[in-house]
């Protein structure tokens, strides 16, 4: 997974980049015909484009620029998504992924409601048990968890004790996903039962 | 709180989509019209051997034609992309999974109060001590993700 994967995978990408030069023929044509995963050329657009937002944020969360990396991971969200109403796999972990991000980044701003809001929108591109759909699941525990700090410091206690109550919850589902992806990945099996018998 | 910004799985899924994409299409387009000049001699030359082919294999790739060089070129490609894509995919999977699990089970410990809360906190502990072990003994260590090291405090990484 270090240097040597890293030059291997790389090694693999630059092969088959080459062979583009010799073959002209539409991806999305083959991928139609075979009956295969459709990643066709609208899709691998999607993908450049969610490469070269998340560099964008990259930069401005360096610069400390925060709302600006909002700006351009929201942008990719809002934009158009290769076959809308299909479920496309890798565009469905973009957002997924991105949804995090931004609640992540909303929850730096002290924007509670926001990144209460963008996790619930990516657990809806994450309704499987993945590694996408646990961090949500963490993310979303440590908004409520912000929140009951907040509600608590304004002397509002039962409805801390809620939001506390819900974060553990989340955090504890989050745990028990990522466990079930870990098994998983390994090819190991779990003693886990899905969130809490929520989801499987 | 954020995980490695930097390698997103679906980068690696993206790039190894498209450049397969690109083989299986670029395959298919080569046996459908087979080769435009020079017949057998110019096809073959795109595809040398794989590493370990002793003389008996090269001996017999002589004897085949273009297209089925080509494919055999192509499953050795595919094997290839499968080992790597277990490889590539699983152990950092597992990595991304433990490290969001540490940090779930860090906040989940932080607001524990009663006792049912730590007991679950500890649940959640054994959890990731577990899966510590799993991911160790299959991956051998994480790069640039959390500590496989059973005594490290949990979450291993600054958050």
């Amino acid at each position: 997974m270090g240097g040597p994967m890293t030059r291997r995978l790389g090694a693999l990408i630059v092969c088959a980049c080459a062979l583009l030069g010799g073959c002209g023929r539409a991806i999305s044509a083959r991928a139609q015909e075979d009956g295969g995963p459709v990643i066709d050329t609208d899709v691998m657009a999607y993908l450049s484009e969610a490469r070269a937002l998340h560099h964008e944020a990259n930069l401005k969360e360096d610069a400390n620029d925060l709302p600006g990396a909002l700006v351009a991971l929201g942008q990719l969200v809002h934009a158009r998504k290769p076959h809308e109403g299909a479920a496309v796999p890798e565009v469905e972990e973009v957002l997924a992924d991105t949804y995090a991000r931004m609640a992540e980044l909303r929850l730096r701003t002290k924007d509670v409601t926001g990144a209460e809001s963008d996790a619930r929108a990516g657990l809806e591109h994450a309704p499987d048990s993945t590694y996408f759909r646990g961090h949500l699941l963490e993310v979303s525990g440590e908004v409520e968890e912000t929140r009951a700090a907040a509600l608590a410091d304004a002397g509002l206690r039962d409805q801390a004790a809620a939001a506390r109550a819900k974060a553990l919850k989340l955090l504890n589902q989050a745990v028990t996903v990522q466990d079930e992806v870990v098994g998983r990945s390994l090819g190991g099996q779990t003693g886990a039962t899905g969130e809490g018998g929520a989801r499987q | 709180m954020t995980p490695a910004r930097g390698h997103r799985r679906w980068w690696t899924v993206a790039g190894l989509g498209i450049g397969i994409a690109l083989v299986q299409g670029c395959a298919a387009q080569q046996s459908v019209a087979g080769p435009a000049k020079g017949g057998a001699t110019e096809a073959p030359q795109a595809a040398p051997p794989p590493a370990g082919t002793d003389r008996t294999d090269r001996e017999e790739n002589d004897g085949e034609g273009p297209k089925a060089a080509l494919g055999r070129a192509k499953g050795d490609f595919d094997r290839a992309e499968r080992e790597l894509l277990t490889a590539a995919g699983d152990c950092g999977t597992a990595c991304r999974a433990l490290a969001s699990m540490e940090r779930a089970t860090a906040h989940l410990c932080q607001l524990a109060s009663s006792d049912e809360d730590r007991s679950r906190c500890d649940e959640a502990k054994t959890k990731v001590l577990s899966a510590r072990e799993r991911v160790r003994s299959t991956c051998g260590e994480c790069p640039g993700g959390p500590s496989l090291d059973r005594n490290a405090p949990i979450p291993s990484q600054r958050q």
